[in-house]
């Protein structure tokens, strides 16, 4: 079951097409071809209107033809009213086959011509079995090299599709696609077991010989035990195995390459049944090669998943410790965040920039952690001196997030976010375009926000009310296509 | 019924390996192995399909492919193949019949694909 056939091809003792009618025709001898133990080389199909098609070869052909195999030598023997030749031919310098005739002849003084004859006859034989057997070579060589070809565009194309940004069973369905046709297979199958909750996932190229809902089974059942590095399955002969048999009758062949998934369960490709030859190494070195690329993509999405999760909770963890210096703002950055991504999703701004929203709706008040706390506190009207305190929160979040380079347009969003289109913001009073565009998102969000919540110094406005209250705003404080953005989002 | 591709390359590697392939699918494949061979024996004899690679000796790819283009009754489709890296100008195929620059290593499967949906003829994979 382990085991790597080693599928050589047979001894080349194909006789062209054609030769012995050939031969007869120009030199007016019948050739015929023999094995190396003496036994005759059933013409191919086309060549059966040789003159000794069907009948035994005489008792002196075969004894010659079998001496001149062991001695690999020609050999001649002369009989009054015949004469009769047999040539060992060596191809690539192995002894594959002989050749024979026997010529009639009229009388024993025709022999020293019928000799030249055959002795020419000979060499044309060879020589037609040297060039027969060279162009089968560069057959297979062009044959094996136009499956390179395939193999190395697949590995090329898989390389090309390995975005970390792509899903993964997207790259998996690729990958099935290509090697289903690269190998001839008539299916193939990724399979990645379930992961911390998650589902398993599958994707199926071709018409697979069991059901879909067996494969996990199987492949647990093939896998068990053995080390997902290093393993390759294959068998050509599945209804021989008890335990194969036992999942479909229609499965024949099948190769399985684990895919080694860091700490996770390993997961599977496969390959099923193929009409023709039978699966060998090159098909598992290319399925391995192909589970390799796609492991590394599927173990690299998973860690800039994490990491991105990570982040996430970093910036959270930040954000809640100014939530806790401000009681009134309690859950405000989540809520700016959510409308922040929601203008910009209407905005149809696409998905990383929707992140960004939400990123920089989160940190917009990150720069509080430096405003003191009894000015955050404070109940009543700020004085002069606290106002320019607290209006000083832009730029100290700006401080905090510099040098994350990831991070840099949503501190640019962080510092601007108090900007008005009109110029009258700060803290530089940028006017319309000016203002960063993620900055005029999260400037509606967090002005929205204010509005709707209770704060020491005004308590919330009714929801339809702060909605008339953006708009009239509109082209003075607010940027007008986000204030269309937000007000067609029906928040 | 019979369609008749010409193959160009002066890789010895790449025309047995679309030749090869052509011919299993049914199609009549001529080869040269340069640029003024194909002509000549586009010339000669138009073919139904040009597969040529850009860079040949003497007369390039896209130099044969506009010779034809001026000289021939028909446009003549072709596939033009390229070495990796050699990126080719757009702007340089203008109002040539290229329907395709595949890149060295190509699929031979897809090149066979390609030929077969520009003649019209079912795949038969």
């Amino acid at each position: 079951m382990l085991a790597f056939p080693t599928t050589c091809s047979p001894a080349a003792t194909d006789v062209p097409e054609g030769l012995a009618r050939e031969i007869r025709e120009h030199l007016g001898v019948a050739v015929a071809f023999y094995r190396l133990d003496g036994t005759p080389i059933a013409e191919a199909p086309g060549q059966g209107d040789a003159p000794d098609a069907g009948t035994a070869p005489s008792e002196t052909v075969t004894r010659l033809v079998r001496e001149a195999a062991d001695a690999n030598e020609d050999r001649l023997a002369a009989g009054p009213h015949v004469l009769t030749a047999a040539w060992p031919i060596s191809l690539r310098g192995q002894p594959r086959l002989a050749a024979a005739v026997e010529l009639p002849l009229s009388g024993e003084g025709e022999q020293p011509l019928a000799r030249r004859l055959l002795a020419a006859v000979g060499t044309a034989v060879r020589a037609r079995m040297a060039e027969a057997d060279a162009q089968s070579q560069c057959n297979s060589l062009a044959e094996a090299l136009s499956q390179s070809f395939e193999e190395i565009s697949l590995l090329h194309n898989v390389g090309e599709v390995l975005r970390v940004t792509r899903p993964v069973m997207g790259l998996l369905e690729y990958v099935c696609e290509e090697l289903r046709e690269t190998t001839g297979a008539e299916a193939a199958v990724a399979y990645l077991p379930a992961a911390d909750g998650a589902e398993p996932e599958m994707a199926v190229s071709g018409r697979l010989p069991l059901l879909e809902s067996d494969l996990p089974r199987l492949f647990g059942a093939l896998l068990d035990g053995l080390d997902p590095h290093g393993t390759v399955l294959i068998n050509n002969h599945c209804q021989q195995d008890p335990l194969l048999a036992r999942f479909s009758i229609a499965m024949e062949r099948l190769v399985v390459v684990p895919v080694a998934l860091g700490e996770r369960a390993p997961g599977v490709l496969a390959a099923f049944n193929r009409s023709g030859e039978e699966f060998g190494s090159p098909d598992a070195k290319l399925i391995r090669s192909s589970a390799n690329a796609s492991a590394v993509f599927i173990e690299n999405r998973r860690l800039y998943s994490e990491l991105q999760q990570m982040m996430l909770n970093l910036v959270r963890a930040l954000v809640s410790s100014v939530d806790a210096k401000d009681p009134y703002t309690c859950g405000h950055s989540e809520r700016v965040s959510i409308t922040s991504r929601t203008i910009a999703g209407q905005l149809a701004l696409g998905d990383e920039r929707a992140e960004q929203a939400y990123m920089a709706g989160l940190l917009h008040d990150i720069g509080k952690i430096g405003t003191p706390e009894a000015i955050l506190r404070k109940e009543g009207l700020l004085l002069p001196e606290e106002r320019r305190i607290i209006n000083r929160h832009p730029e100290i979040g700006g401080h905090i997030l510099s040098g994350i380079r990831k991070l840099e347009p949503v501190r640019e969003a962080v510092i601007h976010h108090h900007e008005r289109v009109d110029g009258k913001g700060y803290p530089a009073g940028l006017k319309g375009e000016a203002i960063p565009w993620l900055a005029r998102i999260v400037g509606l969000a967090d002005a929205f926000d204010a509005m709707t919540s209770n704060r020491p110094y005004r308590p919330m406005l009714p929801l339809d009310e702060a909605i008339r209250e953006i708009k009239r705003n509109k082209g003075t404080q607010f940027d007008a296509a986000v204030t269309e953005a937000f007000s067609s989002s029906g928040s | 019924m019979n369609c008749k591709v010409l193959v160009a390359d002066d890789d010895a590697f790449i025309t047995n390996v679309v030749a090869r392939k052509l011919q299993n699918a049914g199609l009549e494949v001529i080869v040269a192995v340069d640029g003024q061979e194909a002509y000549e024996r586009a010339a000669a004899e138009p073919p139904d399909f040009l597969i040529t690679d850009l860079q040949m000796p003497g007369m390039s790819g896209l130099e044969l492919c506009a010779r034809l283009t001026v000289e021939l009754p028909n446009p003549l489709p072709t596939i033009l193949l390229t070495a990796k890296g050699f990126e080719i100008d757009r702007s340089k195929i203008g109002s040539l019949p290229i329907l395709h620059v595949m890149t060295k290593p190509f699929s031979p499967r897809e090149l066979l694909a390609n030929v077969q949906e520009a003649l019209g003829i079912g795949a038969a994979r």
